[in-house]
This record gives C-alpha cells, structure tokens and sequence, in this order.
C-alpha cells in the first residue's frame, strides 16, 4: 500500500524555505510531490500537522561497537537509537574489534547490520592497520566492500608521511580521509581529559589545548592542498580550527569540516556537574565524566565560532559522534573515564536550539544534516524529491522535553544533559518507505 | 549534654579549602589550640572518637599524611584502619566504584583518601555514604596542608591578613600550590607566583584571562626569585616534581638550582623577616638549601608538628560526637 504524508511543512533537503505539500510514497520510493489527489482509501495516510517533514538525517559520525564492544552498544539498539533520532543513514566508525581495516571486516559488519540494522549503515574503514598509525590499508579492497572513507577516529593519523600517503592513495578510490585532529605532543602523549584553560588549571586537569586540534588540522590542509587528496575534518571544535579553514577557503583548497551538536552547545562548565550558577566552589559534583568527550566541550567564544563555520559555510555537516559507553567506563574519575557522548536521541533538540536561539536557519541546520552529507556520501539520499529513496523525518520543531536517559534506547546512558530541557522531538522516522519509529508506536519491528 | 555540633557551613566533607570561609578557618584553629596541648600532653588520648573507624585510602605514595591521619585517630582513640593500592584489590583490577562500595560497607565512619586521580575524592564523595577527606588529589588540592600551614602561620607569625607569601616553585602540577594560593587568600594574604614560564599555571597566575565564577583570587606572577622575595613575610617551596613533568619543561637541574634555589644568597634580596614554608617531601639541594630549610626561619618542622592538631580536629568537626568545651 502506497502512503502519503499529508499536511506538514515540508523541507526538500536544499530549499531555503519549508513549503507546504504532499509526499505520495511508493514501495522503498517517493513518487510524488506536491499537491496529491488520491482516493485515500488506497493509501495509508500519515498526518503531518504541525510538524516539519524533512529527509532523514544522515550522520558520517557514529560509533556502533559492533563486533567488540556489545556491552556499549550494538548494531540493533544502536540504529533504533538512531531511528528515534530521526536518523536513516548512519556511518559506522571502524572503532570496533576487530577494527574494520580489511575486506572481510568490512563484509561481516555490512552482514550484521543486514540483519539487524533498523536504518542505513554505512561502513567506515581504518586508515591503518589496526587503526595504529603505521601502514595504510587496502584501501581499493575496503572500498570496493562498500568503505564510504577512512578514518582511524578516535586516534589522529599523526605520522606526517603516513597522511601524506593516504590521502594520495585515496584519490584512486575517490574516498575522503577522515582525520581526528589531536597533535599528541601538544596534547601532551594524549593525557589531556578537557579543554585547556582555566578550568582544566583549576580543577588540576591535564588539558587539550585548541592549539593541538588546529596544529594538525593545518597540517592536514596543507597536504590536502599538495596532494589534491580528499580530505575531511572531523568534529572541530576550537576557534583557531575555523581560522585555518578560513584559510584553507581563501586558498581553494578541497575538504570538508563537520561539527557535533554538543560542540555547537556545551561549554567546559558541564565539567563541573549539576551545579548553581553562582557557585563559588567546586562542588561534589565536579569532575563529571560524562561531559569528558574528545574533543572536549570548549568556551562561549569556540561555540560562536562553530556557529559562525555553519553559517559561513566553512563547516557543512552536522555529525554526532554518537558515542555510546557501559556503566563501568564512566563510573570513575575524569582521567581513567572514557570519551564520549551517547548522542542520537538528543541531536536534534540540542541543534534546535541554535534555530530558537536564532542563530542559525532552521534550512541551514537541515542541510547540514541531511543534503549537505548525502553529497559528501555521494549517495542519492537527503532530499524530498521524486525518485529518492522515501527515508523522512518529522519532527515537531517545538515540543518541549526533559532528557532522561532511563528512556535511551541506546546503551549508552553517558551524555551531560540528562535532566536538560530540549526543544524539538521527532515524532516519526520512515526508512526506504517504512515506518521504522513513530512517537507513539515506538519500533516497528 | 551531648549536642552533635556541625558549626560549619555544608561541612560534610572537606574536599578542599575553597568550601570553607575565614571564620570556619578560624573556628579549625580554635578546635586545634585545643587538641594541641591533648597530642602534646603526656597521657596523649581521649575516647572523643572511640568506636569510630577511620579509614586512610592511599592509593598514592604518602609518609607524612598518612602517619598524622593515623596518629591523630588514634589519640582521639578511633580505630584506624589503613589500606593502600599496593597489596589491595586495585592490584586485582577492582574499579574505585567497587573499592569504595567496599569501603562503606564494611563500616567505616570516615574516609581519608589520597589518589593520583585530580578529582578522585568528589567522585567517591557523591557515591559513598560517610564524610570524605582529600588527603590529596593528584594535581588538584591537598585541603589538610593547606589548613596546617596557615595554622602554623598563624601561630608562629600571626594574622594572615596583608601577609604576602611567595609559592616558589612547579606550581602547575601542585595540588599544594593550588590549596596554598586558595587557603591564604581566604585568609587575606597577598600572593606571588615564582616558576620557571613552563612551570608557571599560565591561565590561573595570568590575572586577564576570563574566567568563570567558581573562586580564583587575583595573584602575581615572576620569574626572577630575588624580586619576588623582596617584599615577602613568607615563601613557601614547592616540592620540585621531577617524577611528573618536570624533567621536561626545565633544561637540566642545574639551571633549575641556579634560578630558582632558594639559599642564602637569594635570601639576601628580602627586605623583611622571611618565614620559610615547606609542604614536603623536600628534594633538599633543589629547590632549597639545607642550611636554610634548617635555620630559624624555616617553619618546616613546625608545620610536621602541627599537621597532628589540624587533623584531629578536622575529624572530630566531621564525625564527633562532642562540642568543644567537652573536650
């Protein structure tokens, strides 16, 4: 049976505006678009009033953990958790074990995910062996297993000539390199937990400088400049980092940037926990290792500068480095806690707010989500239009909601606004013409 | 009578001096008076803590601390139990979640904790059920030091108001020189920062960078030793870390002595009584000399000496059962 989705406000995907129309959709694909008659006897009608109809979101940055990490996450609740956050197509890291640097880890993730997978899961393949920084991968075999690009996430591909190499060698499969920008000498051998600053010198915390993030991103521009290689930076987060693309704009230079939703919203004062606001000491809250993400959460002035790469477009895509732990990685200090943010479900209030904050377009930010990665993916995915693929989101833009993490279907429970208020819930999420989450039904199995 | 007194404002646990105020600071001091003539007497116990169980949770390297947390227990006649990483279950790869689980269960009515982990005494604070004192935390706070050295201060010197102290040495991995910078602050004095640039806190001695609201007094810093003593009353050496980052950010140790030492020759540019202050462990020969650290200006030993009181009274303050006129 064919369905329509009637009523709502209706973004295309590359619009400036939301227009008010039908969306007819047949089998896996959108048919139609516009103003729709048909008997409605013959289609299953999903009403759209009030809401906002977008394609789905697509992310380049998540972390699934399977095969490895079952405990933090798997392939099934995973992508319902990406499903209720109005995702459809989805991008693995190879952070798993056994990483995905070769052909059969590649093919047995793209099996898994077959059966399991509740929305697209698209695979991103290791650097280097191991995801260690020393040898490049069989990037052609990886690629042809379906490898959208690689990246050693998680680790920065710190040695210069192994950059260097990869992103000449990716050009013959016409694959970004993702790169993690960390220099781990200005990041002291990795140690930094949070931003450094004030805070980190307050709280006795070894920080990240943006120094360490923006000195290896400018690396990285140049060699894309030299090499021609395609090249992507992940989840920037300082201001300086913007500077350098400001740079590697004015020059020409080929790449492109992503920016999570909590760098876009989060200061460093998350560290410090639940607290008031004119708290003078530190608190017993103080130290909370669920705001401990990398890169870490940073000031006011790196979050406008994030705003300010959005709205110029020197950052094009929204990612969430969905990260999702176990109880027992964040149960612990600040320095043995692991990084991360379990992401998916609150990606869009938490973006939406830049929109009611009126700092960036609500197109804008859509973009950025659904359009803007689909050309980056080179797939025929992120618009409303005849012929693609029928993967939507809506969403209600002002739906007030409190985060609870005991109502994450992701395992992952680990993010520092558990208790916040968002605005903007999604209500329903179709993949290739199926409902695969509504608000009120919740999964369709 | 027996009135159960909490004359501190929150005081549950003492996790650093930034919680407590001049008055709370000043009413420690008058508890101390008191239990320094008990630690000092000849019969040296009384039954204020008996059939309490203190527990000292060192998970780092500690002489000084640890014997005065003990001492001070077991005057006040608690029972003291002590446990450190090695030979416990940290060995085995029991996370600190579990550990400190443990820990309550088995009944004790207080934690003393050192850990190498900054922060690591507010994540057992919110998880556990018994007041929790930070006997340090790597590169963060050590309160109790902090509260001996200005009791002894206070008793050797006087008024702390207008003092201006000099914290001489790698202040940016000290969690002495942060409690130190924090408590004499509190307690009026003036302060100056003296380091080596790379051993230099640069956001929290650089007086313009923005900062948030959470308590930061407005300090000095100077990296020449015979400016920053000229007016000093006090200057307090920080232990030379060389375990920790420091053999990197100084070219070798013998500039380091050349610059930063402080010895009678550098002694020689201050213009008042200097008092000389010292957290321990010393690297005697690095970052003071002998003959100074053992002269009459030093205060090192009276600050061993004192560590006693302070600590007694912090525990009676948090789990005794007495006022102060009972004991």
């Amino acid at each position: 049976m064919k369905k329509i989705i009637k009523n709502g406000q209706v973004f295309d995907g590359i619009s400036d505006k939301l227009i008010n129309v039908d969306i007819l959709i047949n089998g896996k694909f959108i048919e139609e678009v516009g103003k729709i008659e048909i008997n409605e006897k013959d289609v299953e009608i999903i009403d759209a009033k009030g809401y906002i109809v977008s394609p789905g979101f697509i992310d380049i940055h998540s972390h699934l953990r399977e095969p490895g990490y079952e405990y933090k996450e798997t392939i099934l609740t995973g992508t319902q958790a990406a499903a209720k956050g109005g995702f459809t197509t989805i991008c693995s890291m190879p952070t798993t074990i056994p990483a995905l640097d070769s052909y059969d880890s590649i093919e047995y993730l793209k099996d898994i995910c077959a059966d399991r997978a509740k929305v697209k899961v698209l695979p991103i393949g290791a650097v280097t062996e191991n995801r260690e920084g020393e040898k490049i991968v069989e990037m052609k075999s990886l690629a042809d297993a379906g490898a959208i690009g690689f990246s050693d996430d998680g680790e920065p591909v710190s040695d210069n000539n192994i950059m260097k190499t990869a992103l000449e060698y990716s050009k013959m499969v016409s694959r970004p390199i993702m790169n993690h920008c960390d220099d781990r000498q200005i990041n002291f051998k990795g140690q930094g937990v949070m931003n450094e600053g004030y805070l980190s010198q307050r709280l006795g915390c070894a920080g990240i400088p943006n120094a360490a993030e923006a000195s290896m991103l400018s690396r990285d521009i140049l060699l894309a400049e030299m090499t021609g290689g395609n090249y992507h930076a992940c989840h920037i987060s300082a201001k300086q980092s913007l500077d350098i693309l400001k740079m590697a704009k004015s020059r020409g230079i080929k790449y492109t940037a992503e920016v999570t939703p909590h760098h876009l919203t989060l200061t460093e004062d998350f560290i410090l926990g639940a607290f008031e606001g004119d708290q003078k000491q530190i608190g017993e809250n103080a130290y909370n290792t669920n705001a401990k993400v990398f890169p870490p959460l940073r000031t006011d002035k790196d979050i406008l500068s994030m705003i300010e790469g959005i709205n110029d477009d020197l950052i094009t895509i929204i990612a969430t480095d969905h990260a999702p732990h176990g109880f027992e990685d964040k149960m612990t200090t600040i320095n043995q806690a692991a990084f991360g943010i379990s992401n998916f479900e609150t990606s869009l209030g938490s973006v939406l707010a830049k929109v009611h904050l009126k700092q960036i377009e609500l197109t804008k930010i859509l973009k950025c989500m659904t359009s803007n990665p689909a050309s980056f993916l080179n797939k025929k995915i992120g618009r409303i239009e005849k012929n693609y693929p029928a993967d939507i989101a809506i969403f209600d833009l002002n739906k007030k909601w409190i985060v609870d993490t005991n109502n994450f279907v992701s395992k992952g429970k680990n993010t520092p606004i558990n208790g916040t208020e968002l605005t903007g819930l999604i209500t329903t999420t179709l993949v290739d013409g199926e409902i695969i989450y509504s608000i009120n039904g919740e999964f369709n199995e | 009578m027996t009135n159960k007194i909490k004359p501190l404002t929150n005081f549950r646990n003492l996790l650093d001096v930034d919680q407590l105020n001049k008055s709370d600071i000043n009413y420690i001091f008058e508890y101390a008076d008191k239990l320094q003539s008990i630690a000092k007497g000849s019969i040296r116990k009384i039954p204020a803590l008996r059939g309490k169980t203190i527990l000292n949770y060192f998970a780092e390297p500690s002489t000084r601390t640890r014997v005065s947390f003990e001492n001070a227990g077991k005057i006040l006649s608690a029972d003291v139990i002590n446990m450190s990483s090695s030979g416990s279950s940290d060995e085995k790869g029991e996370s600190l979640f579990n550990s400190v689980q443990t820990l309550e269960s088995i009944g004790a009515n207080l934690l003393v904790m050192r850990h190498f982990d900054a922060g690591a005494p507010y994540f057992v604070a919110r998880n556990i059920g018994i007041p929790v004192i930070n006997a340090g935390d790597g590169s963060h706070a050590h309160p109790t030091q902090n509260l001996i050295d200005l009791y002894t201060v206070h008793k050797k010197v006087g008024n702390i108001e207008g003092l201006n102290l000099t914290v001489l040495g790698d202040n940016v991995h000290s969690r002495v020189a942060r409690s130190t910078i924090i408590g004499f602050s509190i307690m009026g004095a003036r302060i100056t920062i003296c380091a080596p640039t790379t051993m230099d806190a640069q956001y929290l001695s650089d007086n313009s960078v923005e900062r948030n609201q959470i308590y930061w007094p407005e300090i000095k810093y100077s990296d020449d030793l015979r400016y920053s003593l000229k007016n000093a009353d006090l200057v307090m050496t920080l232990r030379t870390q060389f375990e920790r980052k420091s053999n990197y950010v100084v070219p070798n140790i013998n500039e380091y002595t050349r610059l930063f030492k402080l010895n009678e020759d550098s002694l020689k540019s201050c213009e008042k009584e200097i008092k000389i202050l010292h957290p321990g462990p010393v690297n005697l020969g690095i970052e003071i000399d002998g003959y100074v650290s053992n002269s009459e200006r030093s205060l090192i030993n009276d600050q061993v000496q004192n560590s006693v009181a302070i600590r007694m009274a912090l525990l009676l303050l948090l789990i005794g059962d007495y006022s102060l006129d009972q004991i």
